[in-house]
């Protein structure tokens, strides 16, 4: 018996040193393995066939883009029938992409190969921190879009208002028609999280006055964080109006009940694209790069915007054309007093 | 108070191993190392991540906190916070209570809806969230306009719910933190000897009488316990105000402290200085907790000798659990369903139009296919993490023999991340695992970390449940015969203990694959789990693809639940 338990014991001993180990050999592992998720890539040299084919080898490319998501949907489909190339999509606002931008600089790995944004004061700090990679796409080259050696404008998306018909039995004409009476409590309006919509309601300002922020927070508007989330909620019927969404072409040919107007002068929200250095497909970056820059990128992109090139059919207007964001006027002291306003008025 | 007198006698040692003495030394020697390895682990996981958002919100003067005290209307943030705390722990713990008591009383026939009130985990809380919504929303909710057929709100063009308020974002929330308590009420209730029930009754006692004379006052620890937890888990809550709260600004401090982290230029030191009070009133319950149960063995009123008798059958109790199952359950998913097969949501009901286009957008979707891939693995490699470490924490824990410090040291630690909202513990592992040395933000791993962490408490929890369940007489025999330590867990303990850990795994999973929170934090864009691609489609997709894509995770999910279940026995969920 005695012996036996002896023998036990040192077998227990055993096995406990054994799970001991696991654990932590599993902990370290754990932590230790999984740093990298992947390589960074380097860019192939001698030419743009060089870098075609490489981009064709790499076989895939991510972009973090807050345009119309069909847009981009439908630019990710034309690249990757064009040229075997996967493009994984990864679709928000300018709010929740930048921080993640910001984490992925941080591990020195960006997992986004190109981004597409619309706030120019990030793209710009990027481009002064040196983690941008240089364009060499040459669909940029006839056009007149780089914003200094390492960003570009992409399009710009026309933002507007809509309603919903079944909601409200009228037109609106313009902004100031959002402040009618029935519609107290069923508009919707943005979140002003980052400084493209920071000037649009500057714009709104400029437009019918300085009290104008005051009188739509009047209206007990509902808050959306951006312009797709408030188009569905006015498909929705949630509410009868909105103040910033793309005009409603696409739902109102499937069948929503919604309309839309424009203001004279439009406003519109600038993209800015750029590639981040060190990301796993430089290659694949440039190319897609030159895809959205060329005349069918355009066209897929800028569909019901307005885009960098000249006659492309479906966009509504050129680059030229429409509001571009003052930077030298919506400074940060800027944003952040109109934030503390409209967080005083409107929640 | 009837529990005293049912007192164990505390344990008297290790009677049968005193001739080697030496030996014994030695193996104490080595547990002691042992538990102060595992002291370590813990403590870099749980406190690594709060000491870093801590000091970065003490940075350059404390400039974190500066800012946090300058946010619009911190003061209705901070009361908001409060009543969605308090409140919807008021509504869990009421229909929690009541539910475990009728559970408790089925009818044998019946005894199928004693897993009714769990299902609500078993949800992901995001599908219920968005299934509410499309009910309840003023304008298009289904169920408003059923209301205003009615003929006193037939005048009304909205309402008369509004989900998008904040009693209802309250209601929403108690629901889904009813089965919390349920779970810690039954295990209590569980506990209950029905003799003593049976004496009551045949006493004379009603039923009523018998609930408030002799189950609530044994159930003292389970209450105390369910209602701490869903206090704690009340303040932490964060789906709910984050999806039916923004429309309107009703922020709490949760969601701004998102918000902090989601903005132009992000701010997570204020965004970790907001979330303090939540750390510390979390602490503070943990501790008033942790003195209102005193000593837990107190409350053991069997051994785990024998089969527990059932108590008298109600007719009432069946169909009470049945009507909360409607209520709670069906009615959102109903909402979910109508919105998944319609070409777009409002308020009209219309079956001519419905079509399957939507799931088979949301299948044909490499981003959902790989973050229902990424949430199961993730979930998983957690549950292999967590569990050994839950294990070894409540069998240290429970061996009431020195080490004091490292003993109350693990007790603190491992109930932090219930007091700490995983809003919290994901910008802290955001930061921790961005940087150097380990270097983990965009790969699953730092994933799975922050739900092996968030996890800690339920595993620790329901195996000390368990083992407490079991009592101490099994233990005490092996050691009397002769048994290790070691060989006392791996033969006798682990064995006996199936059941729980078969629970704790299905509980632990299904939380974990629909986790929200942590999750919106520290997923990256590339690495997505189920909740945040939902919340990704809410944000930026069409209202019926989210739909279809709420089902698809609720299925899934249910899925793992089945798996855990042919692993863990039939009725594993409704034995946690």
């Amino acid at each position: 018996m005695d012996s036996d338990n002896e023998e036990l014991l040192m077998k227990m001993n055993l096995s406990k040193r054994l799970s001991l180990a696991a654990v932590a050999l599993a902990t370290t592992v754990g932590l230790a393995a999984c740093g990298s998720d992947e390589p960074a890539g380097e860019l192939a040299t001698g030419g743009w066939d060089e870098v075609v084919a490489a981009a064709k080898n790499e076989g895939t490319v991510t972009i973090y883009s807050s345009q119309g998501a069909t847009q981009v949907d439908d630019l990710a489909a034309g690249f990757q029938d064009k040229y075997g190339v996967k493009v994984e999509v990864v679709r928000d606002i300018d709010a929740n992409l930048l921080p993640k931008i910001d984490a992925e600089l941080r591990t020195g790995k960006p997992a986004a190969d190109v981004l597409v944004q619309s706030t120019e004061s990030a793209v710009k700090k990027y481009s002064e921190d040196g983690v941008l990679a240089e364009p060499v796409a040459p669909s940029l080259k006839d056009i007149d879009v780089m914003r200094d050696d390492n960003y570009f404008d992409v399009d710009a998306t026309v933002i507007t208002f809509a309603w919903n018909t079944d909601q409200f039995h009228g037109k609106l004409n313009n902004y100031q028609d959002l402040l009618n009476k029935d519609l107290k409590g069923k508009i919707g309006v943005p979140e002003p999280t980052v400084a493209a919509f920071v000037d649009f309601y500057l714009y709104l300002e400029d437009l019918y006055g300085d009290d104008f922020s005051a009188k739509l927070a009047a209206q007990d508007p509902k808050i959306y964080p951006g312009a797709l989330p408030a188009a569905q909620a006015l498909s929705s019927g949630e509410i009868a109006a909105a103040a910033y969404v793309e005009p409603q072409a696409d739902e109102k040919k499937a069948g929503a009940p919604v309309d839309w107007g424009f203001e004279k002068e439009q406003w519109s929200a600038m993209f800015y694209g750029s590639m981040l250095k060190g990301s796993a497909h430089p290659n694949a970056a440039q190319l897609l790069t030159d895809y959205m820059m060329s005349a069918e990128g355009q066209q897929r992109i800028a569909r019901k915007a307005a885009s960098a090139r000249p006659d492309i059919p479906g966009t509504v207007a050129t680059l030229d054309t429409v509001h571009r964001m003052d930077t030298t006027k919506i400074t940060p002291e800027v944003i952040a007093d109109y934030q503390a306003k409209w967080n005083k008025l409107f929640r | 108070m009837t529990a005293a007198t049912l007192e164990r006698p505390p344990l008297s040692g290790d009677k049968g191993s005193a001739p080697r003495a030496q030996s014994m030394l030695w193996t104490d020697a080595r547990r002691r190392f042992g538990v102060w390895v595992l002291l370590l682990i813990v403590a870099f996981l749980v406190g690594m991540p709060l000491i870093k958002l801590q000091g970065l919100a003490f940075e350059d003067g404390a400039a974190g906190y500066d800012r946090a005290f300058h946010t619009p209307e911190l003061g209705t943030l901070i009361l908001r916070t409060v009543y969605l705390a308090v409140g919807s722990m008021i509504v869990a713990l009421v229909l929690g209570t009541l539910l475990a008591y009728a559970a408790s009383r089925l009818p044998r026939r019946a005894g199928v809806l004693r897993a009714v009130p769990i299902i609500p985990i078993v949800l992901p809380a995001i599908a219920m969230v968005v299934g509410w919504a499309f009910l309840l929303s003023p304008g298009p909710g289904y169920l408003n306009a059923a209301l205003r057929t009615l003929p006193w709100w037939d005048h009304l063009e909205e309402g008369p719910v509004d989900v998008y308020s904040l009693p209802w974002i309250i209601i929403v929330t108690g629901f889904g933190l009813t089965s919390f308590v349920y779970l810690f009420v039954s295990a209590g209730m569980a506990s209950i000897s029905a003799d003593h029930l049976e004496a009551a009754h045949v006493a004379g006692s009603s039923g009523i009488g018998v609930f408030f004379k002799v189950i609530l006052p044994l159930l003292r620890p389970s209450l105390i316990y369910g209602a701490g937890v869903g206090l704690l888990l009340g303040l932490g809550q964060f789906t709910a105000p984050l999806l039916l709260g923004t429309n309107q600004g009703i922020r709490v401090l949760t969601t701004q402290m998102y918000f902090s982290t989601s903005q132009v230029p992000v701010d997570y030191a204020a965004a970790s200085a907001l979330g303090s009070p939540l750390l510390l009133f979390g602490v503070l319950v943990v501790i008033a907790q942790k003195l209102g149960i005193g000593d837990q063995t107190r409350f053991v009123t069997h051994g785990g000798k024998g089969v527990v008798r059932k108590q008298r059958s109600s007719p009432w109790a069946a169909t009470f659990i049945a009507i909360y199952g409607i209520v709670a359950v069906v009615l959102p998913m109903v909402g979910l369903l109508i919105v998944a097969l319609s070409p777009y949501w409002n308020s009209t009901f219309a079956p001519s139009t419905f079509t399957l286009d939507n799931f088979k957008t949301a299948l044909e979707s490499s981003d959902i296919v790989e973050a229902i891939v990424t949430s199961l693995l993730a979930s998983i490699a957690a549950v292999v993490i967590v569990l050994p470490i839950g294990y070894a924490i409540s069998a240290i824990m429970l061996h009431r023999r020195g080490m004091r410090v490292a003993r109350s040291l693990l007790d603190f630690l491992v109930a932090l991340p219930l007091g700490v909202p995983a809003v919290i513990f994901g910008a802290g592992f955001l930061l921790t695992y961005s940087e150097k040395p380990f270097i983990l933000y965009g790969t699953p791993w730092v994933i799975i970390l922050v739900y092996a962490t968030l996890m800690l408490p339920f595993a620790t929890r329901m195996m000390t449940n368990g083992m407490l369940a079991l009592g101490t007489s099994y233990q005490e025999a092996s050691w009397v015969n002769g048994g290790g330590r070691l060989r006392t867990h791996l033969v006798i303990m682990l064995p006996l203990l199936r059941s729980s850990i078969g629970g704790a795994v299905a509980l632990i999973f299904v939380l974990l694959t629909h986790e929200f929170s942590a999750s919106m934090l520290v997923r990256s864009p590339t690495t997505q789990v189920m909740g945040t691609v939902v919340y990704d489609f809410w944000s930026n997709g069409a209202y019926p693809t989210v739909a279809a894509v709420s089902i698809v995770m609720t299925l899934v999910t249910a899925a793992g639940v089945l798996v855990a279940m042919g692993i863990g026995g039939r009725d594993v969920l409704s034995r946690l």
